[in-house]
């Protein structure tokens, strides 16, 4: 139903080519990581797959349908956001935060129907932000906003979430409780979940499939055991480390090695 | 999460508080000066032109013609350059998330200033509807240098805000510059000194209903269609990006809400020049006190900014009487010290 599929798609800045004809497909349901060192082009491809950016070549469709053919308004109540962090300008409380999701939904002028006021309950109530609802969004500590911001996209009804370096800013606690959080909305609401992500290790324990982008083509896509491997991580990352079994779950687990350790392969 | 259910409830009660406020301002600023009219004579005078009512009439007729011919064409021409200055801030200071954004900061100021001067030195002499040549170039430089700056801040298909904000400082000190130059070389100019000073200064300069007339549909027309926006603003509030991804279509709201800030800023101007301080400042004492929500915000500062430039100008006109004080200089000092206030006192502060 909602597969996002990402097709041929080719994008450029003014300068230079920052996606090279990426084809991606991603099914209903499914939790996806994007990895990719730094102007790998995983923010671009998340915005292309958001309707932001408008390819240069190729299409994105969302469900059957081609993001062109929509507008922000539509597009926005299918793909939510959540970026690295968002900054606001004024006092806003975090109820007020979390109700912004429902902009592609109201009408100029109209209150909340009963319909928002519901979503905003339920995402709320299912971020458990509950405890935070009067506070000022600015007071909070990074975690507690990446939450209100997970609440925000979750009030948007969306069928598609993507998340760029959700984690980027948080301490370990609240990254593996964000992450948790995107685990159970995935497992329990069905949504499908593309995350761009920097910690290989995270992003090898929380999703099943990960995407490794290399200067802006896909260089290998599949299951985390198969894709995160020692010649992978030499290949994208110029970087050496040793790859082995995580002691406790059954992923990859990928351990960073210092370069003037005599140890190290050369 | 009551507080859903009670937002529209309180969005209409400050809006009755805030015009029971203003109507009280406009009786009481229509009733003070030279001549001093009773209130309650006022507002008996205002329900029987509404034919609903005959009160015995129990003032002299000189009054009822200092009411409706002098000074309510005045007070209500104040009410108007406080509610577009006021709403044209909030429009600003939301799209630009800039605290220190104002009417002026695109480059109003200095082309309205540029124009005005412009039209002080032309041997031109053209009126409509009661304005000059001054008031009408003030209005074009306004809205001609928005454009300019917009389309110098275009880079492709996007026009950044940070190089809008750029450009708009660019535009605005190069045209106060050229302002100047042709003040210094002009003689014909430096003996309207005054008048020019007038006018950097702001004043309500309205003495017939023909001015308000014609400004009232621009002021009221760009204060509603403001208010179809509020969400808009609140989407912007987390940037361009976050905007769209709220399903904002950020370039074309963007121009518009450029638009109807700048036409209400040029709409103002028109009535009394520059006045400062009530468009930077009234939208964010009631932000203060209210919250951020555009939806409470814009009407709430619209009300706000005409209680605030009608008493302004009550005491700009009476202060020093029969002395006239620039009622820009009355909105600073009394804006000023309330602002720092509020500043001080309140909980919900900013984090820029």
């Amino acid at each position: 139903m909602s597969n996002l599929w990402i097709r041929n798609v080719s994008f450029s800045y003014l300068d230079g080519l920052v996606l090279k004809d990426v084809d991606l497909s991603i099914k209903a349901g499914e939790k996806v990581g994007l990895l990719g060192p730094n102007g790998s082009g995983k923010t671009t491809l998340l915005k292309v797959a958001s309707g932001v950016l408008r390819p240069g070549q190729g299409e994105v469709l969302l469900g059957g349908v081609a993001l062109k053919h929509l507008s922000r308004r539509q597009t926005a109540r299918m793909v939510a956001v959540v970026p690295q962090q968002f900054h606001l300008p004024f006092a806003f409380t975090v109820e007020e935060v979390v109700l912004l999701g429902r902009t592609p939904f109201l009408k100029r002028l109209a209150s909340e129907s009963e319909s928002d006021r519901h979503a905003v309950r339920e995402a709320v109530h299912f971020t458990g932000i509950e405890h935070l609802a009067g506070r000022m969004f600015n007071e909070l500590s990074g975690g507690e906003r990446q939450r209100v911001i997970m609440a925000m996209a979750l009030a948007q009804e969306p069928k598609l979430l993507l998340l760029d370096e959700p984690t980027a800013n948080l301490d370990i606690n609240h990254r593996v409780e964000l992450l948790e959080l995107v685990s159970r909305l995935n497992r329990e609401r069905g949504l499908t979940v593309v995350a761009a992500m920097h910690d290989l290790n995270l992003a090898a324990l929380y999703f099943d499939r990960l995407v490794v982008l290399k200067e802006g083509a896909v260089f290998a896509d599949g299951p985390p055991g198969a894709v995160l491997t020692q010649e992978l991580v030499r290949q994208v990352f110029s970087t050496e480390v040793w790859v082995g079994p995580h002691p406790v779950a059954e992923v990859p687990h990928v351990a960073l090695l210092r370069r003037d350790d005599p140890e190290a392969p050369p | 999460m009551a507080g859903i259910s009670y937002r529209s409830r309180r969005l209409w009660l400050v809006v009755a508080i805030l015009l029971a406020v203003l109507a009280g301002a406009i009786v009481l600023a229509s009733g003070l000066g030279a001549v001093a009219i009773s209130p309650l004579s006022i507002i008996k005078m205002a329900l029987n032109k509404t034919a609903l009512f005959q009160f015995p009439i129990t003032w002299p007729a000189a009054e009822e013609t200092i009411i409706f011919q002098i000074r309510l064409p005045r007070v209500a021409g104040g009410a108007l350059v406080g509610a577009a200055l006021a709403t044209a801030g909030v429009l600003f200071q939301g799209l630009l998330r800039n605290p220190m954004a104002d009417p002026y900061i695109i480059g109003t100021s200095g082309g309205a200033a540029f124009g005005a001067t412009l039209a002080m030195l032309l041997p031109l002499s053209l009126a409509f509807y009661g304005f000059g040549m001054v008031p009408l170039a003030a209005f074009a430089g306004a809205l001609i240098t928005v454009l300019l700056v917009y389309n110098l801040a275009r880079v492709g298909a996007r026009t950044p805000i940070v190089s809008m904000l750029l450009a708009g400082f660019a535009m605005n000190s190069l045209l106060i510059a050229a302002m100047y130059f042709l003040l210094v070389v002009s003689q014909s100019l430096q003996l309207k000194l005054h008048q020019v000073l007038a006018f950097l200064l702001g004043g309500v300069s309205v003495n017939d209903w023909g001015q308000v007339l014609v400004i009232a549909p621009l002021v009221l027309g760009g204060i509603i269609i403001s208010l179809a926006y509020a969400r808009h603003l609140n989407a912007f509030s987390l940037g361009e990006e976050g905007a769209a991804y709220l399903g904002i279509d950020v370039e074309r709201h963007k121009v518009i809400i450029l638009a109807l800030g700048s036409l209400l800023t040029a709409a103002a101007v028109c009535l009394s020049g520059l006045v400062g301080f009530v468009g930077l400042v009234t939208p964010h004492a009631v932000r203060l006190v209210l919250g951020p929500d555009h939806r409470l915000l814009l009407p709430a500062s619209a009300l706000a900014g005409a209680i605030f430039l009608v008493t302004a100008d009550l005491c700009a006109r009476t202060l020093l009487a029969p002395t006239e004080l620039p009622v820009g200089v009355l909105t600073a000092l009394v804006g000023a010290p309330v602002f720092i206030y509020l500043l001080r006192r309140t909980r919900r502060e900013y984090a820029f």
